[in-house]
């Protein structure tokens, strides 16, 4: 099931809020229950098989934070239980994600014949297998208290808010807020505005991006040789694409936490706006930078440590960050350019160098960069990748401008110039100026009232929706 | 005193948007659906729980109670915000300059697939005059002739059609170009907005044109006062009818919204039978025959309005014109622009059979095998009029 559906807008989320607030509200044991069985009732909505995937995962986290638990002053022991259990989530991750891609690899490399099952992958496995292992993590380092109840560790994996499509909620985040939490009607009503902004976003703007996004890159796959700025428009869609449709996700995912008393940590900060690349990745999809910063980076030592040794560490790093986006060379490659100019920032200190020209001039190569990356990142083959960089800069033979820019770019302009402003912290920045004016905060409840109303519209027309987290 | 939440009414908003939209027909589907679910689960249908899900997406994507309402709203942001092109459902749907919804953009075809269709056509022409029928082929006007698309949609249909053109005079086919004969008129008053197809009132024309054609070509003597709209009763029906591309887009993804829907009925005695598929036929009037009224409800995204002339389009149907027993029996090959032809040309015979041999799955219905029906029922004329 997805949040931008007339089916969990208007018959699921009623119900479950229904059940939470109304039915069961005077048992938190009972809340827990009924937002356990929605969750995995969500999953199993759009993956009925794969739910059991989920449910063999929660059962074994469950168990191996039971045992490190127990066998706290065993610390051989704990970590062998740590061992076993990243060895089988990225098992399962493995099997599902990167079988198939591991095995043409060796077909490719070894020419031979393997029988290599097409397993489906199933929705959110890199998301809610990363929150199990944040669960058996937090619990060893002591950063949350083990949960007994089986119930209440399937609740803190499976919970439906950020189950698909993050963010990463972290153990630690929310492991007292399971039993312990204070649902306060500010933070249910500003959750659900937080809902429809995310909604917004993604059925609004994302969408309608896509739409332009899908012409260039469909484009190019097809053998098509586009113009060099119709390339440019394309990738321009998609890095707007990309970002809107995210980061509305996690806001619909933290706007949804909220309603239900749950406090996730933020995931997006108008990455759009970063003058490095190091700031880029401050800002964008926090939650998975940060896991890996303190589960993968951190443990192997970091940056506390010689300069090869830390450069060793960022690769290992970005090759996972890369590699955990999906089963591609793509994604790899997309990983390792940003190792390549983080480490380039670090020797040079570029990132940290200031001024009013200069910062011009690191936003300028931050977002092209940001968007070429976006670019491999989009493709479905590295020769769809170097195709289409190569038309956004002319060295395929093309035009530079055709009816499909043109056509295109008129029908989009406005849309483009919403999607540049809202990348933008400015409302954030009115908001704030605004806060306790009374009729810009009516203003705004009446903007909201007309999103919903005009994201609604958008779904029961069954306009253009696609779901760019299959890779995920 | 604690701050009013502004947020709240949001909230108390979206619990009424989303109540209201699904009271009624919804809830009442919804109801049905989680019973006949427990029944399915009662017997061990597995299916049932997939049944289900199929069943309450559906209630949930099309039967809230303001799903028109959404989708205009959602159209005239489309509008506002300037967008031109929209796949949906595997249709393309482009607002042209003026403003009118085209579609149905074609490839450039190879000399080969311009050959096959002559070819095709050439074989039809044979077997009519082997069966001692006249033949005749006519090509539909589409709105892409007429008005310029936006840049980045590509549409051969012209040119392609010009080449079919060529051929088909080259191989000495009767030929009628309607584009040709509509080429000075507006595309607003040759077709609808929101529509692919020519209104009734160029459907009327068109008929005219095909018996001027048929009369100088094979001598077919016809009724004048039958040609002329004069005689006919028009009843406009202002803002009435959305088109199978405004159904797609909405009906404000142009300003012009709705169309207006002429109803054309003879003043002058009818008499006529229609029959088509396995249903029962029908007798009576020229209105109560070869026009389906009930097709004029006004609902725009369930009623096909453009259907009230000949019903829509059926693998086979025949009108009879009762005050005509001596008249030519007329088979019409068609697509779905001959319904406002054909209750016009029916007047004009005894008989007309008409013959929808699109391929796939629409129209519904077992494929008529073409050769053996002219063989069978020995026409004097067959039409053919295609896009």
């Amino acid at each position: 099931m997805l949040f931008s559906s007339t089916v969990f807008l208007y018959i699921f989320l009623p119900l479950v809020l229904f059940f939470n607030f109304i039915v069961f509200k005077k048992s938190r044991m009972l809340q827990n229950i009924n937002l356990l069985f929605a969750s995995l009732f969500f999953y199993a909505w759009g993956e009925p098989k794969y739910v059991l995937v989920m449910i063999a995962s929660i059962f074994a986290n469950w168990f191996f934070g039971l045992m490190i638990s127990k066998k706290r002053q065993n610390e051989k022991l704990c970590r062998f239980f740590i061992v076993l259990d990243v060895i089988f989530n990225l098992g399962v991750l493995f099997v599902f994600k990167y079988l198939s891609f591991t095995g043409n690899i060796i077909e490719s490399l070894f020419g031979v014949d393997l029988p290599i099952p097409n397993i489906a992958l199933p929705i959110g496995i890199s998301f809610f297998t990363f929150q199990a292992m944040s669960y058996v993590f937090d619990v060893y380092r002591q950063k949350g208290e083990v949960q007994t109840n089986i119930l209440y560790v399937g609740l803190y994996i499976s919970l439906f808010p950020q189950l698909i499509a993050g963010p990463i909620v972290r153990y630690e985040t929310i492991a007292d807020e399971i039993k312990n939490r204070k649902e306060t009607l500010d933070d249910f009503f500003d959750g659900f505005a937080r809902f429809v902004v995310g909604l917004s976003k993604k059925v609004l703007l994302a969408n309608s991006f896509a739409v332009l996004a899908d012409q260039s890159f469909d484009a190019v796959k097809n053998g098509d040789n586009i113009s060099v700025m119709f390339g440019w428009l394309g990738a321009i869609a998609y890095t707007l694409q990309i970002f809107f449709d995210f980061s509305g996700y996690s806001d619909m995912a933290i706007g949804l936490g909220k309603m239900f008393g749950f406090h996730f940590l933020e995931n997006f900060d108008y990455p759009y706006i970063s003058i490095s690349i190091t700031e880029f990745w401050r800002r964008w999809h926090m939650s998975l930078g940060t896991w890996f910063r303190d589960y993968l980076y951190f443990p192997l030592g970091g940056s506390r440590c010689g300069r090869a040794r830390n450069i060793f560490n960022l690769f290992i790093v970005w090759f996972l960050t890369g590699l955990w986006h999906g089963a591609n060379f793509t994604f790899i490659v997309w990983g390792m350019m940003y190792f390549v100019l983080l480490v380039a920032e670090k020797l040079t200190g570029l990132h940290k160098k200031k001024g009013r020209v200069i910062n011009i001039f690191k936003w300028m190569y931050t977002i092209l960069f940001v968007v070429l990356g976006w670019v491999i990142f989009r493709a479905e083959s590295m020769g769809d990748a170097l195709n289409y960089l190569g038309s956004m800069f002319g060295l395929t033979g093309n035009t530079f401008a055709d009816g499909m820019f043109t056509g295109w770019f008129k029908q989009n302009v406005i849309l483009l110039i919403i999607g540049f402003v809202l990348s933008t912290p400015v409302f954030r920045i009115i908001s704030q100026k605004t806060k306790n004016s009374n009729v810009m905060g009516f203003a705004k409840a009446g903007g909201l009232i007309c999103l919903f109303v005009l994201s609604a519209a958008s779904l029961v027309s069954s306009s253009y929706n696609p779901f760019i987290y299959f890779n995920f | 005193m604690r701050k009013f939440n502004k947020n709240s009414l949001l909230f108390v908003f979206a619990i009424i948007f989303v109540i209201a939209g699904l009271w009624g027909n919804c809830i009442d589907q919804l109801r049905w659906k989680v019973v006949d679910l427990a029944a399915g689960i009662k017997q061990g249908n597995i299916q049932s729980i997939f049944d289900f899900k199929k069943n309450v997406e559906e209630i949930s994507d099309k039967m809230l109670s303001y799903h028109d309402l959404m989708v205009d709203t959602n159209s005239a942001k489309e509008n506002l915000l300037g967008t031109r092109v929209v796949d949906k459902e595997e249709t393309l749907v482009v607002k042209s300059y003026s403003g009118t919804l085209v579609g149905n953009f074609q490839e450039n075809f190879s000399d080969e697939e311009i050959s096959a269709l002559a070819s095709g056509i050439n074989d039809r022409r044979n077997l009519s005059e082997k069966n001692g029928a006249k033949y005749i082929y006519c090509s539909v006007p589409e709105k892409s002739f007429y008005d310029g698309i936006p840049e980045n949609v590509t549409s051969y249909n012209l040119s392609n059609l010009e080449r079919l053109s060529d051929r088909l005079s080259k191989e000495d086919i009767t030929y009628i170009d309607f584009y040709n004969e509509f080429k000075d008129q507006s595309i607003f008053d040759v077709f609808f907005n929101t529509d692919h197809h020519w209104n009734p009132k160029s459907g009327f024309k068109a008929t005219g044109i095909l018996l001027d054609k048929l009369k100088s070509d094979y001598g077919f003597e016809y009724n004048s006062e039958y040609a002329d709209i004069e005689n006919y009763t028009v009843t406009t029906y202002k803002n009435h009818f959305l088109g199978s591309y405004g159904k797609k887009v909405g009906t404000y993804f142009t300003w012009y919204g709705l169309d207006d829907f002429d109803l054309i009925i003879p003043k002058f005695e009818t008499k006529m039978t229609e029959k088509h598929q396995n249903e029962k036929e029908r007798t009576g009037k020229f209105e109560d025959t070869v026009l389906f009224l009930d097709h004029m409800k006004k609902d725009p995204y369930t009623v096909n309005t453009y259907g009230t002339y000949s019903g829509g389009d059926f693998r086979l149907q025949v009108m009879k014109n009762e005050l005509n027993p001596d008249g030519k029996k007329i088979l019409l090959i068609r697509d779905s622009f001959s319904c406002v032809v054909a209750p016009f040309l029916a007047l004009q015979a005894s008989e007309l059979h008409i013959i929808d041999d699109r391929e796939g799955d629409y129209p519904a219905g077992e494929m008529v095998d073409i050769a053996k029906y002219i063989e069978k029922e020995k026409f004097d004329y067959v039409i053919e009029i295609k896009k």
